[in-house]
């Protein structure tokens, strides 16, 4: 019956079974003929001719009168239950103009692109108004205001009132993509759950966005096409209304900008440095160089000037044309170095091991300022302790053992200076025998020496290895280079339960030095210690020194191979030569041949030997904690030396924000024991330099990054749009409305409970006329 | 109904009460205002009333031959006689007349052949007070003549009896009956009926004929509960006919109006009848008194034949 007047459902289903209760009346009725009270009576020809002549008006009076009592309970049920229709049925015209508006603003980075007069952004939110302020709150239209990044914020979930309050306090969109799928996902789980309990709910889906091409498009075609799908599954559209479009009269597909797409630092060899640890770190010396990316996604060719800023002072700048649709890159080189030799610059902030450098690529500022800048912090590592111990010393520097180690990383000129002006290594070399007693004994202090190097050691006895093993366990980093005072099975035996990345096996040899050798394979060109040499230019210093004697090596669970040699053939897996493994926070490395000349030419190769030991010692200077340089939207965490007392953080635009969260004592034994972690501080919201001050003074650099995707500000044509998938209508110019015109059902309770009053009404005059034709009928 | 707080001696409230028929007739009847009663039949007594055209089987000693001798018509003399006054009362018993209400507040509880009992009384006691003779004849589904005309105290004292053994029941069709009563009416006279007069007026009015045409007066008093007159009841009703004809339910609010027409109908039909046969109809109900109903008649119905008296002589 319900579905014969066109209703579709009822949001309160189970309040409809209130319509019982119109039956009521009815029984009311019955049980008042039940209770005729008995009357002798005389007169009994006229009460017959009276009732015979007003039995069938009667009747219907009473019909009419009973009928209107059952209507108005039953109404009145039926209103509680809240019925809907849908737009096509016979009740359509009396169902509400009842408007469920879901707004979503895309609240991206690209959104503050300045028009003419206004940016996108003011635009966006004028067009908002404009839409909530047709709705009308005391009809019931309720409107669902999403702002929409990465992901989606719920803002408003009731009245056009709140919406409209809330939108007046958006002042800026995020530093964020505008992602539809993420956004779409949102809306149509809230949309999902609104329906169960309200069915009847009309819901208009309307995105304000800038039209950016690539929050519309993948590479497979429509983005956020399931979504879409799902949209289309529930008889939905989106609504797209193109801002700047709307706002200028004309379709721009290219608006002129320009963004810093990226910024990454580069080592003297001029390839990028290595990125592993809380920054990335930069060789030793105060030259550091830059490499800035500048996109144009204009439909003109640009010039603009490029800035590096270091610590917030401008260090060089650079004028570059940047050609239509295309991108630049540019290298843009400085000295970190102060210009007293401090230790650091102003603005950068020392650590145990090196500072980190806050660095800031600038544009001159167009259009959408925000992608006009990108930041990065740096490590510059002060010099690191590296202890050798020389198994096979010798007078000649030549013939000694650790010679060429000694001179590969001992600086030859200033470029291999610190920042500070420090060599970047400072070796210490003890020969087995005083190492076996210095430890032993307490004088030497191992937690000095973040590097370790064991060089042809023959013996390692049980009473300084135990003591290496738990320096090394706390990051430190032990390199074990071998050769003929070594032998497999006591090292196995000493260093296999630990130290030893392989389990050593039989000495492997060429048969004839004079007529063969063998080469070395790169077998993890990634690693930072093999990244000079995955450079195809260099890689021919690694790759083509002859070795021709080294230990066979099985590597043990862990390990990685960096290196092999092609001793067993073409085509088949050589031995390892090269083997990383991590030991408790720290970590070994075991070069299977030798460091001398004895076993191989690498020694005699400074190209092939500085690049590889200052790599193998560089990794102990590894800023230690989490990342610095972090993108929009991430969570901000920092490890600190000591109790950070009155911690706050300070945004870019230098204000602050205090931290709630407390400090809790780290188990990353990088600082010992008394190190302290900040974890989850705040969430990122803005790109730039973000630092975080103590009362100790401290004032630690983290860059975060915005996606540079986000300028690219290429739109989409409204055709285009309508073409990608059914669920999305691009909003004509001449359409004012948020409501498509779409035939729309809806709740019908409050027609039903009009009907429930004429109901009464009715019965209240009818039964009134009825009294009144009995003057006195009353007793 | 009576005043509650200036009740007369006639109070049907206070006849209720003293239930004793003698008393009760005794009581009515010293409060009436005695006068002769004229004998309608037309004899030779001393007092002319009119000439009429002779007609075959007149006593020819009453031909006036002082006019025949004048005109050559024969006309007769007549004149009103002081005779011997011969009343029956005809009681209707049925069924209906047991009609009490509902026993509401301030309603009569007794029944209209109570009411009609203490009028047939008190009209006998007067009756018989003027040395007339009066009769009884109670009916309901038939009549019975219970008790011939005649006067003095033992008649008296047989009409009270009767009367105070009168029970109500059956069905009754006035007309019919009135019909029939003419069967136990000897002679000529005033047949005073008391019923309700609830059936069928042309049938009522039958038996009215009947007894007009053997020379009766029929005089109807009417007796009917203010009830029957008003129907002022509310809610639903199962109405239980007292002579026995089914039942029927109703919502008294609703039926009101509609008994109202057909009783306005039936009393209006009832008097045009009653007027249209020069026969007196006499309504009383029962909360009113007895002796201002009944004087009220008397005094109408001997200003009329005083009327009629005079314009005779004239």
């Amino acid at each position: 019956m319900i579905a014969l007047f066109g209703i579709e459902g009822l949001v309160n289903p189970a309040l409809a079974a209130g319509a019982a209760l119109a039956s009521v009346p009815l029984i009311i009725h019955l049980l008042n003929r039940r209770r005729h009270a008995p009357l002798d009576w005389a007169a009994m020809r006229f009460a017959r001719a009276a009732w015979k002549k007003i039995r069938r008006r009667t009747r219907f009076e009473n019909l009419l009168l009973l009928l209107l009592r059952m209507a108005a309970i039953a109404l009145l049920a039926l209103a509680l239950a809240r019925p809907f229709a849908s737009g096509g049925g016979p009740l359509a015209s009396l169902t509400e103009n009842h408007r469920d508006l879901v707004l979503l603003i895309d609240g991206s980075a690209s959104m503050d692109y300045r028009l003419a007069l206004s940016s996108v952004w003011e635009e966006t939110r004028d067009r908002a108004r404009e839409l909530i302020d047709e709705l009308d709150g005391s009809s019931g239209d309720r409107v669902h205001l999403y702002l929409c990044g990465e992901s989606p914020r719920l803002l408003s979930d009731r009245t056009p009132e709140e919406a409209a309050a809330l939108l007046s306090t958006l002042e800026s969109p995020i530093a964020e993509r505008f992602n539809l799928e993420v956004a779409l996902q949102r809306v149509i789980a809230d949309l999902d759950e609104r329906r169960l309990i309200d069915p009847s709910a009309v819901n208009e889906l309307v995105l304000l966005s800038d039209g950016q091409r690539s929050n519309f498009l993948s590479n497979e075609g429509a983005a956020a096409k399931s979504a879409l799908d799902l949209l289309v599954e529930r008889q939905l559209t989106l609504r797209v209304e193109d801002i700047p479009t709307r706002a200028t009269g004309r379709f721009s597909a290219n608006p002129s900008n320009l963004t810093l797409s990226s910024l990454s630092a580069l080592d003297p060899f001029e390839s990028r440095i290595r990125t592993a640890g809380a920054a990335p770190t930069l060789r030793a010396g105060g030259d550091a160089g830059f490499l800035v990316t500048v996109r144009n996604s204009g439909a003109e060719r640009r010039s603009v000037r490029v800035a590096l800023e270091v610590d917030g002072e401008r260090k060089t700048a650079k004028r570059i044309e940047v050609p239509a649709l295309g991108e630049l890159e540019v290298r843009l080189d400085i000295n970190l170095s102060s210009a007293n030799g401090s230790s650091a610059l102003a603005g950068s902030a020392a650590v145990e091991g090196g500072v980190f450098h806050s660095v800031e690529a600038v544009l001159e500022s167009d259009n959408l300022p925000i992608d006009d800048r990108r930041s990065l912090v740096v490590f510059s590592p002060g010099t690191i302790e590296v202890l050798v111990v020389n198994g096979d010393p010798r007078p000649e520097l030549a013939d000694d053992e650790v010679g060429y180690l000694i001179a590969g990383l001992t600086p030859m000129g200033d470029s291999l200076k610190t920042q500070a002006g420090g060599a970047p290594f400072h070796l210490t070399t003890y020969s087995a025998d005083a190492f076996a007693i210095g430890v032993s004994a307490g004088t030497i202090d191992l937690s000095r020496y973040p590097v370790v190097w064991l060089a042809n050691v023959e013996n390692p006895a049980p009473g300084w290895v135990s003591k290496l093993e738990d320096h090394i366990a706390t990051g430190g980093t032990l390199v074990l280079s071998l050769g003929d005072r070594v032998t497999a099975a006591r090292y196995n035996e000493r260093l296999g339960a630990g130290l030893l990345p392989v389990r050593l096996e039989e000495r492997l040899a060429v048969a004839s030095r004079r007529d063969a050798f063998w080469k070395p394979r790169i077998e993890a060109p990634e690693h930072p210690a093999l990244s000079f040499f995955s450079d195809e230019r260099f890689e021919m210093f690694f790759t083509e020194v002859p070795f021709f004697e080294l230990f066979g090596s099985v590597p043990r669970e862990g390990a990685r191979v960096l290196a092999t040699l092609n001793d067993q053939g073409p085509g088949r897996p050589g031995s390892p030569l090269f083997v990383e493994r991590d030991y408790g926070d720290g970590r070994t490395v075991i070069w299977t041949s030798s460091i001398d000349a004895d076993w191989n030419l690498f020694a005699e190769s400074p190209v092939s030997l500085i690049p590889l030991t200052h790599e193998i010692c560089f990794g102990a200077a590894k800023p230690a904690g989490p990342s610095r340089n972090l993108a929009v939207g991430d969570s901000l965490s920092a490890e600190l030396p000591f109790f950070p007392e009155a911690p706050l953080l300070v945004r870019p635009d230098g204000s602050s924000l205090g931290i709630a969260t407390d400090a809790e004592e780290s188990s990353d034994s990088r600082f010992g024991p008394g190190s302290w972690l900040l974890d989850h501080m705040a969430i990122l919201g803005t790109p730039g330099i973000w630092r975080l001050r103590t009362s100790s003074g401290t004032d630690d650099p983290f860059a975060v990054s915005m996606n540079a995707e986000e300028g690219n500000l290429e739109r989409i044509a409204s055709n285009e749009l309508m073409g990608l998938h059914p669920a999305l209508v691009a909003a004509r110019d001449s359409e004012d409305s948020a409501n498509t015109g779409d035939e729309t059902g809806g709740e019908l309770w409050r027609g039903f409970l009009l009907l429930v009053l004429a109901c009464l009404v009715g019965e209240a005059l009818w039964a009134g006329h009825l009294k009144k034709r009995a003057p006195g009928g009353a007793a | 109904m009576g005043n509650q707080s200036s009740r007369s001696p006639f109070d049907p409230a206070i006849l209720d009460a003293l239930s004793g028929l003698d008393f009760v007739a005794r009581t009515v009847v010293e409060g009436f205002l005695a006068g002769e009663h004229r004998s309608p039949r037309h004899g030779s007594s001393a007092e002319f009333a009119q000439h009429r055209e002779y007609a075959p089987g007149d006593d020819l000693r009453h031909i006036d031959w002082r006019i025949f001798a004048r005109s050559e018509r024969l006309v007769v003399k007549e004149y009103i006689e002081e005779s011997n006054f011969i009343a029956n009362i005809v009681l209707d018993t049925s069924g209906s007349m047991a009609f009490a209400g509902n026993g509401r507040d301030g309603e009569p509880t007794w029944s209209k052949l109570d009411y009609a009992r203490w009028v047939a009384a008190a009209l006998g006691q007067l009756i018989l007070g003027q040395r007339d003779v009066v009769g009884l004849i109670l009916f309901d589904t038939e009549s019975h003549q219970l008790l011939p005309p005649a006067g003095g105290a033992p008649q008296r004292a047989a009409l009270l009896k009767q009367l105070e053994a009168a029970e109500p029941g059956g069905e009754t069709e006035e007309g019919a009956c009135l019909t029939q009563v003419v069967r136990h009416m000897p002679g000529r006279g005033i047949a005073l009926v008391i019923s309700d007069f609830l059936g069928e007026v042309p049938a009522i009015f039958k038996g009215v004929e009947a007894l007009i045409a053997q020379g009766h007066e029929p005089v109807l008093i009417q007796v009917l509960h203010p009830r029957e007159l008003d129907f002022d009841f509310d809610g639903y009703l199962r109405l239980q006919d007292l002579e026995g004809s089914g039942e029927l339910k109703v919502d008294a609010r609703v039926l009101r109006e509609a008994y109202l027409a057909e009783v306005e109908a039936h009393q209006s039909e009832l008097q045009k009848r009653a007027a249209a046969y020069a026969v007196d109809f006499v309504p009383m109900q029962t909360d009113a008194g007895v002796d201002v109903a009944l004087s009220r008649y008397l005094a109408v119905r001997s200003a009329r034949l005083a009327r009629h008296a005079g314009g005779l002589r004239r």
